[in-house]
């Protein structure tokens, strides 16, 4: 545990050094949430009946904390391993006595703590503006948000994974960014989906990034419909970590790095 | 006055093909990054397609001016990409790197370069 703590801290001193970098991502983050609602507000001004403007921030507040807490958000963890194959930087951490992945993530957390902190505050916000979330509700958010943790972690391995086999691994990431953005919920509740649509995505992972955990914080209590969410989050979290984790030790198997 | 113009047509020309040979350099990247960059104009289709199945108008706009208002978007962003974000972000990597000096010390105009 003393271990991690240092890792953690290390890394989070070391992105402290550069102040006005953090300070440039958190006003880059209130002005992108800005125009998103924005954007809400202008909608739901012409159209009452569609939505609730309190409950439409609560839920972008929520479901963006959601993803940064998570670090599923445009899956930055899987880009810094594909980076560090690509310039063969990964052999550094592959020779330290810990597993590799352990000890990128925790340089991952260390270094995005400031996020952590911001997503932290819009969280509090967000629920501060749902006036009718429950200790029913923050538990079960609590178990979902752990399990999206998995699932968001799983994903970014697969992502870095993919580094190992081929050089075109960034515009594959991109792809996957922009689907994630709008079937996740980060974009649009799922609930606003056309039912098709909707029926299908649901029993997919995507809205195990963002939409899930953000509805049962905000409608969540002990009934089958919040089981039956918890039940997919779960299968997707054990799915896809334990399927990236394999990736990860067969591409190893076939990694020729310098100075291995 | 002229030659200025002229030396500054050359670097224009230049940095196309140097450009053109790095872009395609990686031939799977190449097309990976056309098939990322349709993919983000194909969620957008999306994202207005999902709003304008729950509402009529978003702000007096029906949907096909929307899509419009899309085209045109797409059109300003890459434009802009293309001849200016995409090079301050060069600018600034290679200030990161150390890379600008070298292309202080040739005998051109740097910032047009």
């Amino acid at each position: 545990m003393k271990k991690i703590l240092r890792i953690i801290k290390f890394n989070f001193l070391k992105e402290l050094n550069y102040p006005y970098e953090i300070l440039g991502f958190i006003f880059r983050k209130i002005i992108a949430f800005g125009f998103l609602i924005l954007f809400w507000q202008v909608l739901s001004t012409g159209n009452k009946s569609v939505l609730n403007q309190n409950q439409i921030i609560s839920y972008f507040l929520i479901s963006q904390a959601v993803t940064d807490l998570t670090f599923a958000n445009d899956t930055r963890f899987g880009r810094e391993i594909q980076k560090l194959i690509k310039t063969g930087q990964i052999s550094n951490y592959l020779i330290k006595p810990m597993h590799a992945i352990k000890l990128l993530f925790l340089s991952f957390i260390g270094e995005k703590l400031t996020i952590f902190i911001y997503s932290l505050i819009t969280l509090i916000i967000g629920i501060f503006l749902q006036t009718s979330t429950t200790p029913q509700a923050i538990l079960l958010f609590i178990i979902c948000l752990l399990l999206t943790t998995l699932t968001g972690l799983g994903i970014n391995i697969f992502i870095g994974s993919i580094g190992f086999f081929s050089p075109e691994a960034g515009s594959i990431q991109n792809m996957f960014n922009h689907m994630t953005r709008v079937f996740s919920g980060t974009w649009i509740p799922l609930n606003l989906f056309p039912e098709y649509l909707k029926n299908i995505i649901s029993y997919s992972f995507f809205p195990v990034l963002a939409y899930y955990p953000t509805i049962l914080l905000q409608e969540g209590s002990f009934n089958s419909s919040s089981y039956e969410i918890l039940s997919i989050c779960a299968f997707w979290s054990l799915f896809c970590l334990g399927g990236s984790l394999l990736l990860w030790k067969k591409s190893l198997k076939s990694f020729e790095g310098v100075g291995i | 006055m002229f030659q200025d113009i002229k030396l500054k047509l050359k670097i224009i020309k230049i940095n196309i093909k140097n450009t053109y040979q790095i872009q395609t350099a990686y031939y799977g990247e190449n097309w990976f990054s056309l098939g990322s960059t349709l993919f983000y104009t194909l969620t957008l289709y999306l994202f207005i397609t999902i709003i304008y199945s729950n509402v009529k108008q978003v702000a007096g706009y029906t949907r096909d001016e929307m899509l419009f208002l899309l085209l045109l978007t797409q059109i300003g962003y890459y434009s802009d990409w293309i001849w200016s974000s995409n090079n301050i972000s060069k600018l600034m990597d290679s200030v990161y790197a150390g890379e600008l000096d070298i292309i202080l010390t040739k005998p051109i105009p740097s910032l047009f370069f």
